[in-house]
C-alpha cells in the first residue's frame, strides 16, 4: 500500500504496473467471496450429488440423479415449484411496475427517498414474522376476508394454508426487490421521450407499449433474476402457509437433508433445480433481450 | 422468545426430526454456535479459588435442572457448584460427549430413543440403581423399560414423560372425541391440523388402523395417510404453528403434544386434550451418567435428587415453567388436582403409550420417504 501511495504522489499518473497491482489488490475480496462461497460449495455440492450418501470417499454413482429424473413425484414437485415461483414473480411485477413508475416519474423528487424507504421496510423485517403476519391477514374474518365477504365470499372462508397463500407470500417478499430495480431503470428513461410521444399524438397505451415497456425490460430482467430463483427454491413459506397441499420441491430438499439425513440426494435435487432455473432464466433473457424495442426500430 | 415453550416443543418432537426447524440453516448455525459455546464452557475453570467440586450437568435450557431454587438447594446440601451445559437437540447432546465432554460432563439427559445409541458409542456408564434411594418410587412401567438397558445393565433413569395425543376445541366440537378416527372423520374436513413428522404420522396411522406401531403394514398406512390428508387444513411443524392456527380457530382438532396443550391451557385458551382409546405415542427423558464422570458420588446424589418427590413436586407446581409429567409415582399424592390435570400426569395413560425408542436406520429412511410421498402427492 505504501508503495502504491508513494507512486501516486511521486509520479504524474499511475503507471500501467501500479494499475494492475491496484486491480489485483482490490479484487482479492471479490475473489475470496467467489472462490470461498461459490466455487468451493458448488464443487462440494456436485461431489456430494455423485457419491453415496454421507461418504466423502463413497462410491461414485449417478443413482441420485437417475432417482430424481425418473421420479414422477420429484418432477411434479419441481413443476409445482416453478409454477409457484413464476406466478409469484408475475404477480409481484404487476404490482411493482406501476409503483416504480409512480415513484420515478410522478412523485416529487423530495419525497421519493421517503417512499422508497417505505417500500424497503419489509426487507428489514424477519421473514418469519412476515409469514406469520400473512397468516393473520388471510385468516377467516381477517382483514382481507372481511373485505372479500362484502363481495359475497363466505365469511368462514380463508386463504390460509393453501398453495395460493404461498404465491401471495412469495409475491409480497419479491415486491421490494422489483420496485427497486424497476425504479432505477424507469428513473433513467429520458422524460423528453414521453413528451415527444405525447406531442406527436401517441395514446397512453402506445406510450406504455412503445416506450415504457421496452425501456423497462432491463429492470424486469434484473428483478426477475433476483426474485425468481429464491421463489422457486423456497420452502419456509410453503411449510408454514401452504397447508397439506402446499408441499414444494424446496420442502423435499429440506426433508431429504434434515429428516432423511441424505445430503447426496438433497444435492442432486439442488443441482437439478439449479439447471432448471438456469434454463428458465436463459430462455427469458434470450426472449426479452433479443426482441428489439419497437421504439428502436 | 419463549425458550421454555420451544424447548418443550423440541423435547416432544420425534427422535430424528428434532433439528428440523422452520429455518433449517438458522437451526444449523445455532447448533454450531451453541456447540462451540458449550465446548468453550467445558474448559475447566483455570484459576478458580473454590475448593468445592463442580458438577457439570448437560440438559436443555430452562428444563427443570437449572431452576434457581433447585440449584441453590443442591449446591448448599452437597457443598458443590452446579455448572449447566446446554444442548439444542439430542444429536447435539451426544456430540457434546463425543467431542471433549467425556471427563468433564458428569450427568446428561438423553431421550429414551438415544440411550442405547449413546451406550453403543461408549458415552455412558452403567448405573447402580441400588445407590438411588428414590429409584423404587418411579413408575415401574417407566423404570422397567428395556430400552434404557443394555445387557441387563441400567443406563437411563426415567425423569419426565409426555404424550402426543389428540387436542380439540370443545367450543367448536361438542361431541367428546375418544378415538384417532376423528382425524379420519369427513365431518371435520378442513378443521384438522396434523403433525408434520414421519415417525408421528406413521405411528398415529398405525394406531388408528390397529397395526403394530413399530411394524405396521406400510401400504395400509400410506393409503390411510392420503385419505387423512384430504381432510387436513394444515400440516404443522412447530408448536408456534399449532398455536397460531388453533387460537385463530383455523383448526379445531389435531394430534398435538401434551406440552403444547399444557402451555395453551395455562395461557387461558380452551382446549381438551385426550389420549385416544387406541393409545398414543409417548416419550421419556432419562438421566444418565457420562463415562469418566469426574464426580461419580455427586452424580448419583444429583440423579437421586432429580427423581425425588421433593424436586419433582416443586417443578410440576409452577405451570408457567411448562412442566412435563413426572416419573415419580409418589408425586401425584402431593400435587393439587389442578396441576395433575394441567400437566396430564395420568399414570393410567402409561400402559397405553408407545414410548418412542430408536428406529433401525433403514426403517426411518423408509418411513421418511413414505411421508414425503404422502406430502408430495
Amino acid at each position: 500500500m505504501a508503495e502504491l501511495a508513494s507512486r501516486a504522489v511521486g509520479s504524474k499518473g499511475p503507471t500501467p504496473g501500479s494499475r494492475v497491482n491496484l486491480a489485483a489488490v482490490l479484487s482479492v475480496p471479490a475473489l475470496a467471496v467467489i472462490v470461498g462461497f461459490v466455487v468451493i460449495p458448488m464443487v462440494l455440492l456436485i461431489d456430494f450429488s455423485l457419491h453415496d450418501q454421507l461418504q466423502f470417499g463413497g462410491a461414485f454413482t449417478f443413482d441420485q440423479f437417475t432417482g430424481v429424473l425418473t421420479s414422477s413425484m420429484d418432477l411434479d414437485l419441481l413443476l409445482r415449484s416453478v409454477v409457484t415461483g413464476v406466478a409469484a414473480t408475475a404477480l409481484a411485477l404487476l404490482l411493482a411496475w406501476p409503483t416504480a413508475y409512480v415513484l420515478a416519474k410522478l412523485t416529487h423528487p423530495a419525497r421519493r427517498q421517503f417512499w422508497l424507504a417505505v417500500v424497503i421496510i419489509p426487507l428489514l423485517t424477519s421473514s418469519l414474522l412476515l409469514i406469520y403476519s400473512m397468516i393473520v391477514l388471510l385468516q377467516a374474518q381477517g382483514p382481507l376476508m372481511t373485505v372479500l365477504s362484502a363481495f359475497g365470499v363466505s365469511s368462514t372462508a380463508t386463504l390460509d394454508f393453501t398453495p395460493q397463500a404461498v404465491v401471495l407470500m412469495l409475491a409480497y417478499e419479491s415486491i421490494p426487490f422489483l420496485v427497486l430495480t424497476l425504479y432505477n431503470t424507469i428513473d433513467q428513461i429520458d422524460n423528453r421521450l414521453f413528451e415527444a410521444a405525447r406531442s406527436l399524438g401517441a395514446r397512453r397505451w402506445q406510450i406504455f407499449r412503445d416506450i415504457l415497456a421496452p425501456l423497462s425490460t432491463p429492470g424486469i430482467l434484473v428483478g426477475t433474476v433476483l426474485v425468481l430463483p429464491p421463489a422457486i427454491g423456497s420452502f419456509v413459506e410453503a411449510q408454514i402457509l401452504g397447508g397439506p397441499n402446499g408441499y414444494l420441491y424446496g420442502n423435499l430438499m429440506q426433508d431429504d437433508l434434515m429428516t432423511l439425513y441424505n445430503p447426496s440426494q438433497a444435492a442432486a435435487l439442488a443441482i437439478v433445480m439449479l439447471v432448471a432455473v438456469a434454463l428458465i432464466l436463459g430462455g427469458l433473457v434470450l426472449l426479452m433481450g433479443r426482441r428489439p424495442g419497437r421504439f428502436k426500430a | 422468545m419463549s425458550s421454555g415453550r420451544e424447548r418443550i416443543a423440541c423435547r416432544e418432537r420425534s427422535a430424528k426430526s428434532i433439528v428440523k426447524r422452520t429455518y433449517t440453516f438458522f437451526a444449523l448455525s445455532t447448533l454450531l454456535v451453541g456447540l462451540g459455546a458449550s465446548l468453550a464452557a467445558l474448559k475447566p475453570p483455570a484459576a478458580q479459588a473454590a475448593t468445592e467440586p463442580t458438577l457439570v450437568v448437560a440438559n436443555w435450557e430452562d428444563y427443570g435442572s437449572d431452576e434457581p431454587w433447585a440449584v441453590k438447594y443442591f449446591e448448599q446440601k452437597y457443598h458443590c457448584i452446579i455448572k449447566p451445559v446446554y444442548f439444542n437437540s439430542e444429536t447435539q447432546a451426544l456430540s457434546l460427549l463425543q467431542n471433549g465432554g467425556l471427563g468433564h460432563i458428569d450427568v446428561i439427559l438423553p431421550n429414551l430413543a438415544y440411550v442405547r445409541q449413546a451406550v453403543s458409542e461408549g458415552l455412558l456408564q452403567p448405573i447402580d440403581t441400588s445407590k438411588l434411594s428414590n429409584y423404587h418410587e418411579l413408575y415401574p412401567i417407566l423404570r422397567n423399560n428395556p430400552y434404557d438397558r443394555v445387557n441387563g445393565k441400567v443406563y437411563g433413569i426415567p425423569w419426565t414423560w409426555g404424550t402426543t395425543g389428540l387436542g380439540y376445541n370443545p367450543t367448536l366440537i361438542k361431541t367428546p372425541i375418544t378415538s384417532w378416527s376423528a382425524l379420519w372423520n369427513p365431518k371435520y374436513k378442513g378443521e384438522i391440523g396434523f403433525f408434520d413428522d414421519p415417525t408421528t404420522a406413521i405411528m398415529t396411522a398405525a394406531l388408528y388402523l390397529h397395526e403394530n406401531p413399530y411394524h405396521p403394514n406400510l401400504n395400509k398406512v400410506k393409503a390411510a395417510l392420503l385419505q387423512q390428508k384430504a381432510l387436513d387444513k394444515l400440516y404443522w411443524s412447530s408448536q408456534n404453528d399449532w398455536d397460531k392456527a388453533y387460537t385463530s380457530k383455523e383448526i379445531a382438532l389435531g394430534n398435538v403434544w401434551s406440552g403444547a396443550a399444557t402451555a395453551l391451557i395455562a395461557s387461558g385458551v380452551k382446549m381438551d386434550y385426550v389420549l385416544p382409546k387406541e393409545g398414543a405415542i409417548g416419550w421419556v427423558d432419562n438421566w444418565a451418567i457420562a463415562k469418566d464422570a469426574p464426580h461419580l458420588k455427586l452424580a448419583y446424589d444429583w440423579i437421586n435428587y432429580m427423581i425425588s418427590v421433593q424436586f419433582q413436586a416443586h417443578y410440576a407446581k409452577d405451570l408457567t415453567a411448562e412442566p412435563p409429567a413426572m416419573a415419580n409415582s409418589e408425586v401425584n399424592k402431593v400435587l393439587p388436582k389442578k396441576v395433575i390435570d394441567a400437566t396430564f400426569s395420568f399414570p393410567q395413560w402409561l400402559p397405553k403409550l408407545t414410548i418412542q425408542r430408536a428406529l433401525p436406520p433403514g426403517v426411518l429412511n423408509t418411513w421418511t420417504l413414505l411421508w414425503e410421498q404422502v406430502k408430495g402427492q
